[in-house]
């Protein structure tokens, strides 16, 4: 294989590690920020300051910061040892979900709030208006940032090279030492993750136009 | 108890000796962000199509791809180049475009806003375009956009401890050090941690406060 | 009308609050089943906030509601002033339709989606025979076409009407119009009333309509109240208020909306 696409067999394996780290932390991203989202509206002044705590928490320190706590200091006071690969999902789940909530949080206070009243005149309790009326409002606009914020879990996932998961990233690091095609190396690295932005790009997209389907707001003909 | 109150208060000034580090790279990295990013968003408005495409293609690329592995690239790859950086400077000037592709983002907003009827206006008192720029646009679109810069500063600030992946002593590295010298992790980890919380949330009420009194002297 | 049954809403002492604006003082008034009324008065006199306190979308500050003879919010004797329990609200409400101003129909929803949400949701009905009666609502409504339609491809009159179709789709005893024609533009307010004359055949259904068309709340109205700064201050047969003013404020309002 010509260069430099001869040294991609070597980054399979991280590539796979990567891709794996970034499908479940999406999962739980999603799960943590529909979570928290809902709760910060909660009527329950518990369950708004739990939620609440966590966004804060997670968004007011730095994502690499999390993963050494998780990682190194979290084990002693669990006294147990923590699969690194697990502790990349959970921690980039959590940062990731925190953002994801402010999306989640403003996507529902933006629906007009003659829904919530119209349902409310129809009967409907809280969790049926919310079910049936306002999140499937509120999810279209969430779309757009959410794209955003998995581009930035993608991203995110390299953080995990710097507590030893042999991730795409740190797969790079130990190529250019084996072979010592530090451009090159480096340049393939950046390469892929474009690559992999751009497929989350065109899938969000695609979905967006999946979900609005028949729902032009502004009137399709 | 398995948390060390003496310990925790003994590596304050090691752990803050960090932060003084971690803040100056930030400070460093945002100069060079706010003015790249000018550069980026003026650029990407150009009417020349040659200039405009490949910035707009840069900022792109850049925005899609993590930084560590930008930070990894300017830092082994520079050398070969015959241009050899510090560690602090490679990971400032890596801080500094990578963000500068954010901020361009934030001034092209805001230059979007500002009504066309200044341009024509710019241009009937015959200003050229960079004086167009600089003294009618600009002064009308940085203001409103200057809570979201400050925002980018507390992201970057967040993302300083990458710095470690290519040695610079910031806080993140300090902890590290101390962790693998007396095996106790859960003390440096957590100081840190609580740094960064205190220092967002008062920087993020520094900034609602900010905005708030933007939006009092434009109402 | 039987004089003797219980009103189906009966409403005592009613106050509220916006901040500083004391916008309902001291409101008391009975409906009868079957009755329709309509409210008329200068904006901001609390017209719409009668409605609102009844569809419970506000809270009153003190005072009594009673529908069908169920406290919705009654005086404690400390003097407070309490909510029925949610359930009791919920089956409360259930008994009320209301219209909005603005229609706020679904837009995420198709017309018919939109009539058969609620009773499938809240009552349970089966999906067949929700869209039945939907179809019928339609059909009354005149817009049996538009089944498969969603809100944003309608006029604002056909919007209305199905806002109507799906109030009525939960058979409620009680319908609430707050300014429904208020929104619309002058051509198809026609379509919208049309509708309301057709729903005032029906003995049963009670309607409190509140209106700024003065000629239609005269010929829809067998009773008719005009509000002025948070109270009722003439009501009767809409021939009396309408021809025989007795009150002074009544007169006022009637020649400044009738001149313009």
């Amino acid at each position: 294989m010509p260069p430099p696409i001869d040294l991609l067999p070597s980054l399979m394996d991280g590539l796979r590690r990567t891709l794996v780290i970034a499908a479940g932390g999406s999962v739980l991203a999603i799960a943590f920020a529909l979570l928290a989202g809902l709760g910060c509206l909660s009527r329950d002044p518990i369950v708004r300051t739990v939620a609440r705590v966590y966004i804060e928490v997670f968004r007011g320190t730095s994502a690499l910061v999390q993963l050494f706590w998780f990682y190194f200091a979290l084990p002693i006071l669990l006294g147990l040892r923590l699969d690194a690969m697990l502790v990349g999902v959970l921690v980039l789940g959590l940062n990731i979900g925190a953002y994801g909530a402010e999306v989640v949080r403003s996507a529902i206070e933006s629906v007009p709030a003659g829904q919530v009243q119209a349902a409310a005149a129809l009967s409907m309790n809280r969790w049926q208006t919310m079910r049936y009326i306002v999140l499937p409002q509120a999810i279209l606009l969430m779309l757009p940032p959410f794209g955003n914020l998995l581009i930035e879990l993608l991203k995110s996932t390299a953080l995990v090279s710097m507590i030893t998961v042999t991730d795409l990233t740190r797969a790079g690091l130990f190529l250019r030492d084996d072979t010592l095609r530090t451009a090159e190396v480096f340049g393939m690295l950046l390469l892929i993750y474009f690559s992999l932005s751009l497929m989350i790009t065109a899938v969000m997209r695609g979905l967006e136009r999946w979900l609005s389907h028949g729902q032009d707001y502004g009137g399709r003909q | 108890m398995i948390w060390d109150w003496e310990f925790a208060i003994s590596i304050l000034p090691e752990i803050l000796r960090g932060l003084g580090v971690t803040l100056l790279a930030v400070f460093w990295g945002m100069t060079i962000a706010l003015s790249l990013g000018l550069v980026w968003a003026t650029a990407r408005r150009s009417t020349n199509r040659l200039v405009a495409w490949p910035v707009a293609c840069f900022v792109e690329f850049v925005r899609s791809t993590p930084l560590l592995v930008q930070i990894f690239f300017l830092f082994y790859v520079l050398p070969s180049l015959g241009l050899t950086l510090s560690p602090l400077l490679a990971g400032v000037v890596a801080l500094g475009i990578h963000y500068s592709c954010y901020t361009s983002e934030v001034y092209r907003a805001g230059i979007n806003a500002v009504p066309r009827g200044q341009w024509e206006a710019a241009r009937a008192l015959s200003f050229s375009r960079w004086e167009s720029y600089r003294y009618v646009i600009l002064p009308q679109a940085i203001p409103p956009i200057i809570p979201a810069l400050g925002n980018y500063v507390i992201a970057m600030f967040k993302d300083a401890p990458l710095l470690s992946a290519i040695t610079v002593l910031e806080i993140l590295q300090r902890a590290k050090i101390i962790g693998n010298e007396t095996f106790r992790y859960l003390e440096p980890f957590t100081v840190v941690g609580v740094i960064f919380l205190i220092l967002s949330l008062l920087s993020g009420l520094l900034l609602t406060r900010l905005e708030r009194r933007l939006k009092l002297v434009s109402a | 009308m039987n004089e003797s049954r219980p009103p189906i809403l009966r409403i005592r002492d009613l106050h509220k609050w916006y901040d500083d604006l004391h916008i309902l003082r001291g409101l008391s008034c009975d409906l009868r089943a079957g009755e329709k009324v309509a409210i008329i008065g200068p904006s901001g006199s609390g017209k719409s906030t009668l409605l609102r306190l009844l569809m419970t979308l506000e809270s009153p500050d003190s005072g009594e509601i009673e529908v069908d003879g169920q406290a919705m919010w009654s005086t404690t004797p400390a003097g407070r002033t309490v909510a029925a329990g949610e359930d009791v609200l919920r089956r409360i409400r259930a008994k009320l339709g209301m219209v909005f101003q603005h229609f706020h129909l679904f837009p995420h929803l198709t017309v018919l989606r939109n009539i058969t949400a609620a009773p499938q949701i809240v009552k349970g009905i089966a999906r067949d025979a929700a869209e039945r009666r939907a179809g019928e609502l339609l059909e009354m409504v005149g817009l049996a076409d538009k089944a498969n339609a969603y809100p944003a491809q309608l006029s604002g009159g056909q919007k209305q009407r199905v806002a109507i179709a799906r109030a009525l789709a939960m058979d409620p005893s009680v319908m609430l119009f707050d300014e429904v024609t208020s929104a619309l533009d002058p051509e198809l307010v026609g379509e919208v009333q049309d509708v309301l004359r057709q729903l005032a055949h029906q003995a049963a259904m009670t309607m409190l309509i509140v209106t700024h068309e003065m000629q239609f709340a005269r010929e829809i109205a067998d009773h008719v109240m005009f509000f002025d700064a948070g109270t009722i201050v003439e009501q009767g047969a809409p021939e009396q208020i309408f021809s025989a003013p007795k009150e002074d404020r009544t007169r006022e309002f009637l020649q400044r909306v009738i001149d313009r």
